[in-house]
């Protein structure tokens, strides 16, 4: 629909609130145009306050900035920014029908009564809610609602499409098929779309880039794969998935090497005495074989996979995934092997 | 399938307070429908007194009633927005003012009434008009529109709507009028009924503000009281129920379609 996607630029935008506490430090960031940004984080992290701050819902600290392509919007009200916004519990206005609910953008726009029909025919074929078109909103399931109010969050052509934990509300299997859903329809839209999420997942498989936040700044930013493979930080590596962590003397990391017992792993001393590893990328091997000695300590079933919990000599207890036909079990001795090029620094501390 | 009465003892006391109140309504309809009231049904029934009833005071009920419903019109265009500035304003004075609506719902009416006079009685038109009773009314019964509003304006799902609906490019008007009136109807529609009610019935500050060309039925009522046979009062109580009644119902009908259609 949006025929000319715009970029949404970002600078040292910040949030103060009236009794002082800071809901976001200043914050720059730059959506290219048409691509879909996730901001991911925890509760609390000051995703949804840098969303509102898009929106124009939360005024920005003087010295902000917030520009929709080359147009500065930093002073214009929500009402004029011509964003279109989903929102967590939906939003609908129970007493319109499923096809005014859509249109309303138009109509408080004055877009012609014709023209305003044909807009939300599409896209109620867009949503495939065609024969919903005279419900009202709370005869609608979940995952319907939801369709209903990105339908009419996109109906005005927005600039910026803005998207505040739209699938929370949802049970998980729904959740799921709706994620994949709307990452389709972002991509048809060819629209600028910032999305808002706590779930890693959610992020991974609907943004073209996220942006990783805590205590009210972006931690690091870039393609999904590259920050689940290449983490800057602990919490980024913690927050995309589970990571393991170890720890080496000083004397280990000069010498370039990570001992467990009598079994020593070459490690580079660049990756400095703190190093992370993935349950994904460890690998357990019949004991006496060549590997870190350790004991399982805890197994659990998980369908797909088995995951284990090894306890190693001079290191913490480490998470192992498993394929789900691996017969190891709580007290069996094994060995442990890491591919050092798997091993990740710690990064900075926040 | 037969029911069976789990405690008879609860039973029993239910239906002694049943009897016990119903008891004075069905003396008090029958002693309006017979010629002597001490000489009960032996004397014969007659419809004698409720035309006397409406003759005398035909024109209270009349007034009553538009009162009631001008009260519940001037409350809803002052109420409504009364009632969104209050929710959406988190301020101190938000709360006071709040406060201070409330307080001619405790300080009697017959003090309300009194300040009423003190200030405004000097405009004669205006003392002697029916206005005077309706301005003394809306004092009284706009709080009570005013909190059920309010509360309805401060549930968090009309907050994203109303923020829904700015993204969307509504202005202020169109969203209050568009969006956010017919979320909060049914709370409208629950404190109109309470207001209809209040009003209907109020004694104390009528009498106060009433003159004897501007009554209302519970004014006329105590009048009739006071100064007719035992069988008029009667007779106009019941006159009060065959209006009031149906009104009420029709009232509650259609707050219960109201809040069946725009609640969610």
């Amino acid at each position: 629909m949006a025929t000319n996607p715009v970029s949404v630029d970002i600078q040292s935008a910040a949030k103060t609130y009236p009794d002082g506490t800071q809901g976001l430090k200043p914050t720059s960031l730059t959506i290219e145009p048409a691509e879909v940004m996730a901001l991911l984080g925890p509760s609390g992290c000051g995703k949804t306050t840098l969303l509102r701050i898009i929106a124009g819902l939360e005024t920005v600290d003087s010295g902000g900035s917030i520009r929709f392509g080359e147009r500065d919007v930093t002073a214009l009200p929500v009402e004029k920014r011509q964003v279109g916004m989903v929102f967590q519990h939906y939003a609908l206005f129970p007493h319109l029908s499923v096809a005014a609910n859509i249109g309303y953008g138009l109509k408080v726009r004055g877009v012609e009564r014709l023209r305003q029909r044909q807009i939300v025919g599409d896209l109620l074929d867009l949503v495939r809610l065609q024969e919903h078109a005279h419900k009202r909103p709370t005869e609608l399931s979940g995952g319907q609602r939801q369709r209903v109010a990105l339908a009419r969050a996109v109906a005005a052509e927005p600039k910026v499409l803005l998207l505040d934990e739209p699938l929370t509300a949802l049970d998980a299997k729904l959740k799921e098929s709706l994620r994949d859903e709307l990452a389709q329809l972002l991509r048809r839209l060819s629209i600028t779309a910032v999305y808002v999420t706590h779930d890693q997942q959610e992020a991974m498989a609907i943004a073209d880039r996220m942006a990783v936040m805590q205590s009210g700044q972006i931690v690091q930013l870039g393609r999904p794969e590259a920050l689940y493979r290449q983490p800057s930080h602990a919490f980024v590596a913690s927050f995309l998935g589970r990571i393991n962590q170890l720890t080496r003397t000083s004397e280990q990391t000069a010498n370039g090497v990570l001992c467990f017992d009598t079994f020593t792993l070459p490690v580079p001393s660049s990756l400095g005495p703190q190093l992370m590893v993935r349950p994904e990328h460890i690998c357990v091997q019949p004991a006496h074989t060549p590997g870190a000695p350790g004991v399982v300590s805890a197994r659990t079933f998980l369908g797909e996979k088995v995951q284990l919990k090894v306890s190693l000599p001079n290191q913490p207890p480490v998470l192992v995934d498993c394929h789900g036909d691996v017969l190891w079990q709580a007290d069996d001795r094994v060995s442990i092997v890491i591919d050092p090029k798997h091993l990740l620094p710690f990064g900075d501390s926040l | 399938m037969k029911r069976r009465i789990q405690s008879p003892g609860l039973a029993l006391v239910t239906a002694l307070v049943a009897v016990f109140m119903m008891v004075p309504m069905v003396l008090s309809i029958s002693a309006a429908l017979v010629n002597n009231y001490s000489q009960g049904f032996a004397s014969g029934l007659t419809l004698r007194w409720l035309v006397q009833v409406i003759e005398i005071y035909g024109q209270t009920v009349v007034w009553s009633v538009a009162i009631a419903f001008a009260c519940v019109v001037g409350n809803i265009l002052i109420g409504v927005p009364a009632a969104y500035a209050l929710a959406r304003n988190p301020s101190r004075w938000a709360k006071t003012f709040e406060e201070i609506l409330t307080l001619p719902v405790a300080v009697p009416g017959l003090a309300t009434g009194l300040a009423l006079i003190l200030a405004y009685g000097t405009f004669r038109d205006f003392r002697q008009s029916y206005g005077f009773i309706l301005v003394g009314h809306m004092v009284f019964t706009l709080p009570f529109l005013v909190r059920t509003v309010a509360a309805a304006f401060q549930r968090p799902d009309l907050v994203t709507m109303d923020e829904a609906a700015r993204t969307l490019g509504a202005n202020f008007t169109k969203r209050f009028l568009g969006i956010l009136v017919p979320a909060v109807l049914p709370a409208i529609a629950a404190g109109s009924l309470m207001v209809f009610t209040l009003s209907i019935g109020e004694f104390n500050l009528t009498w106060m503000l009433h003159t004897p060309l501007t009554r209302t039925l519970p004014v006329g009522l105590a009048d009739s009281y006071a100064s007719m046979r035992l069988e008029v009062g009667s007779a106009y109580t019941l006159v009060f129920f065959i209006v009031v009644l149906p009104m009420l119902w029709l009232l509650q009908w259609s707050a219960t379609l109201l809040e069946k259609k725009y609640g969610n």
